[in-house]
């Protein structure tokens, strides 16, 4: 019966390792998640074991020192410039919310973490543009989506910890099948109907870190991310009976009229990522942590649409040549040859004591520099961006046991990160080019609070 | 043909076992936490839940019991199901082909260590129900195609649903949460750009839709408990408006959209009866499908009056009776087998199909069987399996003279699954 319970208790577990979860990691990449981790630049694959765990090191769950929830709030305002004009980039705000439950699984220390970052209008977006069209290609879109991810961690001996879990995103794909009767003189009245056949398919990739306790003082992390990629594949067929009454309405000109449209696109990419990071304690009450992570820029799809239109329309001798269809050509999707880059992270937490019942202060702070993976716009394409040095502080008041139905601890923790994107210069080779030159500058603000129970 | 439709004894038994030969194949499937109950152990005992949940299988049957959970607990499981769907005429016997269904589950119970008077009375349940293959899969088709829009494959969701249940007192229970499932809005702009290729702006956003659940549970006695959840409407759409105005002909922004999902406001009612090692739980489920749009929406927005079938869709409101029973047999003191049974009738929210439309369904008599083994304190596991047989009953939707001949719908559908916990 013992060795069922260990079969059934490790199958279990390993499957939901395998299995579950996580997904879309946009907005904890950009703009951190949760207040602690955030005011310390990301620099914490080390040294989290709370809720933030989840995102930046899962192998840290196994040393929560228990239960705890979290649940807060944060926005991102982007303020990015073309030739000093804002472009207008949509903020980034969400609900944040996790929690770890740590515990024993047949003698050996366990943890189950949950995380979520919920964007307050959508799971995540899907968008778009024509090749040409300018956009911040880092932070238009790719912070728009849910940060969902589940993950498990043991500690098998007291010094390594291993944790992590499946990450699992959707791709669209569709099919749209429209028949009918469509007018010619009033599209409007046109008698049509459709079919639709769209999943969003799941897609999984591995996350998995490491955390090494060589001394009491200090802790080692690697962490590997999976690439992955939302893409978006419709197929929509129109097979209609194109009418149109003579000028005298006498008479219905009746012509079968096919087309076949197809539109693919890649979106919300995020590269492969391997993070190396350690924690420091300078003194009981002061910490050191920094991060270096690897970026696959390199392997960036661009997000164009690449569309095909077929059409199939034989119209009869004086039928007007002003409603006859266009057959264009194919778009040709050019490639955006990102760069892998590396990004130092840095951060400091100092604690002060406020009381002999446990009560304390935390204050942060942290600092990352991105150099932009964009490679020079001097073609057909326009993906925007310049180089990121982000600034953070943060404070957490943590109250010990204020009342008896609370024998854990509260958190309050507030963030700020002010990110700098100084001025980069795109020169056209050609000086007939659509678009032209332009400059490129702006900054980021982001605020986060998180209020936290831990038992 | 039998009472029930095609299944023959053999045919029966051969169906079942045939499952999980093909539950791992693609699929497709209607709300499963609606049709099948979740958990392994409500699915076994006629979905009944909202007096006899247990552990993480109350955040969806009444998360006012998560209360009675005091251990940290962590579940999976995995479900398939296959549908034999007919839809028959005079001249023709006609299969409708349906995609098995697969689906993982996930659920987790954490108790909150609180202390003084709320000292072990508030737990937190969360509730993952995955299909391997799909978040989300809507089929919208044409309403004359002969369909089973209520239990075939309309749509396979990711459900989420998260619970908080509190035990006030020795004798009430008060919970809530909500389920959420995602829906996919957006528009295509086809254009030329200045080259003369074909282009286009996309913009699709997955958007999350939530229904709230509230749900009480009041013990009368220690043997008799009363439940009561309320679950709100879930609706996912798909909505996807395609514009092409630069392909030199005159067309109509396309309002491609339909109900990819929906899952009905309901109130389910129940009692359970322990007594000694058996458990009973008898209760019923009211579905209000009259507010259920229908699958289809006009292509043509300006011509709201064509598209959307004829005659025009309805639905009715529905109360479905179900019993569960659950008896523990001791295993040498150290773990338990519980075996499991239940019945549930489920009427159908539709009329006959009279008209052009062919949207079907019928009266459903759902069996189901399960058996658990539950360690004690010294082995923290669970292990819990079970099975569905839902047969449709026969029914003859006599069409008008210009509809075409009459359809004869029947036809069965099979689930079983499996799960397994750890408590830590």
């Amino acid at each position: 019966m013992r060795a069922l319970a260990t079969l059934a208790g490790v199958a279990t577990a390993v499957s939901t390792l395998a299995i579950s979860t996580a997904a879309l990691a946009g907005p904890a990449e950009t703009y951190g998640f949760l207040s602690r981790s955030t005011a310390m630049g990301g620099a914490v694959s080390a040294d989290a074991t709370d809720v933030s765990a989840n995102f930046y090191n899962p192998a840290g769950l196994a040393s929560a020192p228990g239960v705890r929830i979290d649940i807060g709030y944060m926005r991102a305002n982007a303020s990015l410039r073309m030739n000093g004009k804002d472009n207008a980039v949509d903020a980034v705000h969400g609900l944040v919310f996790g929690l770890v439950a740590p515990g024993k699984l047949l003698g050996m220390p366990f943890a189950f973490g949950v995380a979520l970052h919920l964007p307050d209008d959508r799971v995540f977006r899907v968008r778009a543009l024509d090749q040409q069209q300018p956009r911040w290609e880092i932070y238009d879109n790719r912070p728009q989506r849910l940060f969902f991810g589940a993950h498990l961690a043991i500690q098998p001996v007291k010094w390594l910890e291993i944790g992590g879990g499946l990450v699992f995103l959707a791709a669209t794909r569709a099919r749209l099948d429209i028949t009918g009767d469509l007018s010619l003189s009033d599209a409007a009245t046109s008698r049509l109907r459709h079919e639709v056949d769209a999943d969003l398919t799941s897609i999984r990739y591995p996350q998995l870190g490491l955390r090494l306790k060589p001394t009491d003082r200090l802790r080692l992390s690697a962490v590997y991310r999976g690439e992955f990629q939302l893409t978006l594949d419709i197929e929509a067929r129109l097979a209609v009976q194109a009418k149109l009454r003579d000028s005298s309405c006498a008479t219905t000109l009746c012509v079968p009229f096919f087309t076949y449209l197809t539109t693919s696109s890649v979106n919300a990419f995020l590269p492969r990522q391997v993070v190396l990071g350690g924690s420091y304690d300078l003194t009981p009450d002061v910490t050191l942590d920094a991060d270096v992570t690897w970026i696959q820029w390199s392997s960036y799809k661009s997000p164009m649409s690449a569309v095909t239109a077929q059409t199939k329309f034989d119209p009869p001798p004086g039928f007007p040549a002003s409603l006859t269809p266009e057959k264009p050509a194919p778009t040709v999707v050019l490639p955006p040859n990102f760069q892998n880059r590396v990004v130092p992270r840095i951060g400091v937490e100092a604690r002060l004591p406020l009381s002999p019942k446990g009560h304390s202060l935390a204050l942060r702070g942290g600092y990352f520099y991105e150099r932009s993976p964009v490679p020079p716009q001097s073609g057909g394409t326009n993906f925007v961006d310049a180089d990121r040095h982000a600034f953070s502080v943060g404070t957490g008041l943590k109250l010990h046991a204020p009342f008896t139905e609370m024998p854990g601890d509260i958190h309050f923790d507030l963030h700020a990160q002010w990110s700098y994107l100084p001025e980069r210069v795109f020169t056209k080779d050609s000086p007939a080019d659509p678009i032209g030159d332009y400059r490129a500058s702006g900054q980021i603000w982001s605020f986060g609070t998180t209020l936290g129970l831990a038992f | 043909m039998g009472r029930f439709g095609r299944p023959t004894a053999r045919g029966f038994v051969a169906r079942a076992a045939g499952i999980g030969l093909v539950a791992w194949a693609s699929s497709a499937h209607a709300a499963p936490q609606d049709l099948f109950g979740f958990g392994a152990r409500s699915a076994a005992m006629g979905a009944t839940s909202a007096a006899a949940a247990e552990g993480y299988e109350a955040v969806f049957g009444n998360p006012a019991l998560l209360a009675d959970t005091r251990e940290k607990s962590l579940t999976l499981g995995l479900n398939f199901a296959r549908h034999f769907l007919h839809a028959d005429t005079a001249d023709r016997a006609r299969s409708l082909p349906t995609d098995p269904m697969k689906t993982i589950t996930i659920g987790a119970a954490l108790p909150i260590p609180l202390g003084g008077v709320l000292r072990d009375r508030i737990t937190f349940g969360v509730g993952f129900l995955d299909p391997v293959k799909y978040l989300v899969r809507a089929k919208i088709l044409y309403p004359e195609t002969h369909q089973f829009p209520i239990i075939a494959p309309r749509v396979q969701s990711l459900a989420i649903i998260l619970g908080l249940g509190a035990r006030i007192g020795d004798r009430l229970y008060v919970g809530g949460g909500f389920e959420a499932l995602a829906a996919l809005v957006g528009t295509i702009d086809i254009r030329l750009d200045a080259t003369g290729r074909v282009g286009s702006r996309t913009d699709d956003q997955v958007v999350a839709a939530y229904a709230p659940i509230f749900a009480a549970a009041f013990d009368l006695s220690p043997k008799l408990r009363l439940g009561a959840t309320f679950r709100g409407e879930l609706i996912g759409r798909f909505a996807v408006l395609i514009r092409a105005q630069d392909l030199g002909i005159p067309l109509p922004d396309f309002n491609v959209a339909g109900m990819a999902q929906y899952i009905p406001r309901q109130l389910q009612l129940e009692v359970r009866w322990l007594e000694r090692r058996t458990t009973i739980a008898l209760g019923v489920l009211a579905r209000q499908w009259s507010r259920y749009p229908g699958p289809n929406e006009p292509t043509v927005s300006l011509n709201q009056e064509y598209g959307t079938g004829s005659p025009p869709f309805s639905a009715h409101d529905t109360l479905s009776p179900r019993i569960g029973v659950e008896h523990v047999l001791p295993l040498g003191g150290k773990a338990s087998l519980r075996l499991r049974g239940g019945y549930i009738f489920e009427p159908s929210p539709l009329d006959e199909q009279t008209g052009k439309d062919n949207l079907l369904d019928a009266t459903r008599h759902v069996v189901t069987a399960g058996v658990g083994v539950l360690g004690g304190q010294s082995l923290p596991f669970s292990v819990d399996v079970y099975a569905q047989a839902h047969l449709l009953a026969t029914r003859v939707h006599h069409k008008d003279s210009e509809s075409g001949p009459d359809v004869t719908s029947s036809g069965s559908m099979f689930a079983v699954g499996i799960a397994t916990g750890v408590r830590f």
